[in-house]
């Protein structure tokens, strides 16, 4: 009953603005445009962020500097689900005091597990937290370091690069003036760069004169590129000699939800934040307006902007199909609901098997035709609709009858 | 939250770097050190009810143009809003590409993303140089094993001693940026990847795997058909590695593996038990060699001896394995043994003399390797110069590739040929008196790549790249250099 009261069957579809067929329901309705859009013809926005197991609300800022993580809940590194806290009490014995007996005290502690699994924090050696919340650290990746120092020397060259070729254009233009732009470097690039760009052959002799390989050794060099070895590891003996427990060896799914570390072990596997998700909001490409905007609260399902096709496009539904016979006339009977207050003029239009093409032409100039007020002109948009959803239903018919 | 990190807040929007894989998908932002997801490249559609899951990545002859830019669009879509959740429209974006990716692919990803997501610019990234950025090495000799096929690629600064560091940075529309440039007649490709592996494992257990059921023991074959891929792939990940070469005498048989067996639950409380002979065995079809005694390792060879004989020292020295096939563990070794092997054998021995091999160990896994030299390219401040803005793709919709890139960009690229070795290097401006020259080097170069490809079926996606013919493809290239001429001398 939902399904045909939001228009959301395949039996009447729409025409979109780009000539897509889709369900009422699933439209858009621009007012700005008065033009029915589709998902597809729209653009789509990443309104706020949320985490899908707290349901609390993340400011982008954040979201950016956590990396679209949320900072309390955790997903079970095995199966995925969510983890939870759970608190137990541990004996510690403390000894206070000098020659006092040692005296055993309860200790509240915490550990994540999965109650889908049965995988704990505790398998793997995380110790266990004395605050529920917040004490959980992500591993850093191994390998940040490395690029950092990678990125750095890639940029040194970039920003080398940028300055050369802005000394070029000011060479070109005004000779002296990259003299007074920089004075210290004066001796490294200035003057020898000029003298070099006198004769294109430079760059081959550049190679062979002292200067240039002085130039060439200016090369910001990267401390410790990488070394090739000879020697590479070679495969583990325990492949011929241990059998394989299939159990201590993690899916390969179960590795890449960690992409800094593809772990090859179980044991390996550290639980990582969850993921947030994101309200989108949708925007008409043409007049930019907001198609729809959700709320800001996460839990809320309401609209700040919801221009659906169901409340300005009238419903069409098939409401009575008699028996269809081939080569019979028959009676259908369709409904109408208009959704707005104004009134609405329908035509329906003969259905002929060509007419796909012109229909649309024909829509076009009618548009042209009327340009009058705002409302009007909806409606006469609406009226179009229908007539198109007429010929479909039609052709649609009489298959139907064909097939009888 | 360090104070720095919320002043920095507001301004810098790292671009989206996106690697598409045959199999996973591997996206994230730049400047960070590893993909924020590894996902599988498929899409899942809804149709009446059934959900239908379709590659995102297949032979693109099998798909029309417009279901592929629907697949694309979907699948992109996905990427952005569900794991990335960013908006497009912000960030500009590195697509980490195969060389051997079809002009049709380039050009339907780069209307997915300006027509459809309306990003502000895109850089397509060839893997290989990418993977090379990661090791701060000038060049090496990159090998691409992935999912379904092997790409060796050799990268090399000669030739480039006469030139400063900057002049290459300098040159626009290059791909082949900084101090590498590729050797692209030297680009050799063979169809043996994961797939290959998956096929060659189905046939291993469907021909001798016994299925522990209830009932009792049954051959595989008896109880399923087939074997989903999601469960090769799983066993090949968690069962299989790459044993070393077996140095047996020649013709005997080999002696039962030593290897103990695996049981694999099947679903439905199937136990099926993999043999240890397929452990350790099933791996060897990379090495062994298809019918014209073509492996991986032969193609690393091949390609070495098609390079310039300078640098053939400094490549086999300098070698980069990347893509997720290399992971197994042993892959190394045995690639290793094999090359020395093959050294020695009568068909490299008179031609190649390389005493020693070395290889790189890549800073991340070898699957995100190329993401990483993504999103460090990603994080200069160049990347705005050498992508294909919105504002120039509106003009021209022809997203330029590396044929193209080429002919532009000879006078930086060590020259293909013997002959043209001899002619000294010049520099960009006066090439602009030699068109004839070059396009006639261009056109030799598009038939050296034709006729060189066509040992490997990859050789019909050459083609597509090229162009629709040879004929075509040269011609095009012929016409685009003297465009890049005209405008030179206009300047």
């Amino acid at each position: 009953m939902a399904s045909t009261f939001f228009g959301d069957s395949s039996h009447v579809l729409l025409t979109c603005s780009c000539s897509a067929l889709s369900p009422a329901a699933r439209l858009y309705f621009c007012r700005h445009c008065i033009k029915l859009r589709c998902p597809l013809c729209v653009s789509h926005e990443v309104d706020s962020y949320y985490c899908p197991n707290c349901l609390e609300n993340m400011p982008s800022a954040e979201a950016k500097v956590k990396k679209n993580r949320c900072a309390n809940c955790f997903d079970c590194p095995s199966c995925g689900n969510t983890l939870s806290t759970r608190a137990t009490a541990v004996a510690i014995q403390s000894d206070k005091g000098g020659d006092d007996s040692k005296a055993t005290q309860a200790k509240k502690v915490y550990y994540l597990a999965c109650g889908f699994c049965r995988w704990s924090s505790r398998d793997i050696g995380i110790e266990d937290k004395s605050v529920a919340s917040g004490a959980w650290q992500e591993q850093d990746s191994p390998a940040a370091k490395r690029v950092n120092t990678l990125v750095e020397y890639y940029r040194q060259l970039a920003q080398k690069e940028k300055m050369e070729r802005e000394k070029n254009k000011l060479t070109k233009r005004r000779n002296y003036m990259h003299l007074s732009f920089t004075p210290t470097r004066k001796d490294k690039f200035g003057l020898s760069s000029l003298t070099r760009r006198k004769s294109s052959l430079s760059y081959l002799t550049a190679s062979f004169s002292p200067k240039g390989k002085e130039m060439a050794d200016e090369a910001f060099s990267l401390r410790n590129p990488s070394v090739a070895v000879e020697e590479v590891e070679t495969l583990p003996e325990e492949f011929y000699n241990k059998p394989l427990i299939l159990e201590n060896v993690p899916h390969l799914s179960q590795r890449l939800c960690q992409p800094d570390f593809q772990p090859g072990a179980i044991g390996d596997l550290h639980p990582r934040h969850k993921h947030l998700l994101a309200k989108r909001s949708q925007r008409c490409r043409e007049c930019e307006h907001n198609l729809s905007k959700p709320e800001f609260n996460p839990s809320s399902i309401k609209f700040k902007i919801q221009l659906g096709a169901v409340y300005y496009v009238p419903m069409l539904r098939i409401s009575n199909v008699p028996v269809l016979r081939f080569g019979k006339e028959a009676q259908v009977t369709l409904s109408l609901t208009n959704p707005v207050e104004n009134l609405l003029k329908v035509t329906l239009l003969k259905f002929e098997q060509d007419q796909k093409d012109t229909a649309k032409d024909d829509d076009a100039q009618d548009k042209e035709n009327k340009p009058d007020q705002n409302v009007d002109n909806s409606d006469n948009k609406t009226e179009k609709e229908e007539q198109k959803k007429m010929k479909k239903k039609k052709r649609k018919m009489r298959r139907k009858e064909k097939m009888k | 939250m360090p104070l720095f990190d919320v002043i920095g807040l507001g301004g810098e929007k790292h671009a989206v770097i996106i690697d598409i894989g045959a199999a996973y998908t591997k996206c994230g932002f730049a400047s960070e050190t590893s993909p924020r997801h590894i996902i599988r490249s498929v899409i899942t559609h809804t149709l009446n009810g059934e959900a239908e899951t379709v590659d995102v990545i297949t032979n693109e002859q099998d798909r029309r143009p417009d279901e592929l830019y629907s697949i694309l669009r979907d699948f992109l879509h996905q990427v952005y809003f569900r794991y990335l959740l960013v908006n497009p429209r912000d960030r500009r974006v590195v697509i980490c590409e195969s060389v051997l990716c079809s002009t049709l692919w380039r050009n339907t990803i780069a209307k997915v993303l300006f027509k459809h997501f309306e990003v502000p610019s895109v850089l397509f990234a060839p893997h290989h140089l990418l993977a090379l950025f990661t090791l701060g090495a000038p060049s090496g000799l990159v090998l691409d094993c992935g999912f379904t096929e092997t790409v060796v690629l050799p990268i090399s600064f000669y030739n480039l001693k006469s030139r400063n560091l900057k002049v290459m940075l300098l040159d626009p529309w290059l791909h082949h940026v900084y101090e590498g440039t590729a050797i692209l007649k030297a680009v050799r490709t063979i169809p043996l990847g994961s797939r290959a592996i998956h096929k060659h494992l189905e046939e291993q257990l469907m021909d001798r795997s016994l299925v522990q059921i209830e009932t009792g023991i049954k051959p595989l074959s008896s109880v399923m058909n087939s074997v989903g891929r999601e469960t090769l792939e799983d066993i090949q990940v968690r069962t299989c590695f790459v044993a070393p070469k077996f140095s047996g005498p020649e013709g005997e048989q080999r002696p039962a593996s030593l290897v103990p067996k695996v049981d694999y639950p099947l679903d439905g409380g199937r136990i099926l038990r993999i043999e240890g002979q397929i452990r350790e065995q099933t791996f060897d079809i990379l090495f062994d060699g298809d019918d014209e005694e073509k492996s991986i390792a032969t193609c690393l060879l091949d390609s070495i001896l098609k390079c310039p004989i300078d640098t053939r020292k400094p490549l086999a020295e300098n070698i980069v394995l990347i893509g997720g096939t290399v992971m197994t563990p042993g892959f190394k070794h045995r690639l290793l043994q094999e090359m020395y092997c093959l050294l020695q054998s009568s068909e490299y021995k008179e031609n190649l003399f390389i005493k020693t091999i070395k290889m790189h160990q890549t800073p991340v896994s070898a699957n995100c390797t190329s993401w990483l030299g993504g999103a460090i390219f990603g994080a200069l401040e160049v990347l705005a110069d050498r992508s294909i803005t919105k504002e120039r793709y509106a003009q021209d919709s022809n997203i330029p590739d590396w044929a193209s890139c080429v002919v532009q960009a000879l006078d930086n690229i060590p020259i293909l040929d013997e002959r043209t070795l001899e002619r000294p290097v010049l520099s960009r401006r006066q090439t602009s008196g030699i068109t004839s020259t070059l396009s006639n080097i261009s056109s030799s170069l598009s038939s050296r790549l034709l006729s060189g490809g066509s040992r490997s079926p990859l050789a019909s996606s050459l083609l597509q790249r090229v162009g629709a013919s040879p004929s075509s493809g040269t011609s095009s290239s012929i016409k685009e250099n003297d465009k890049e001429n005209q405008k030179e001398q206009k300047q």
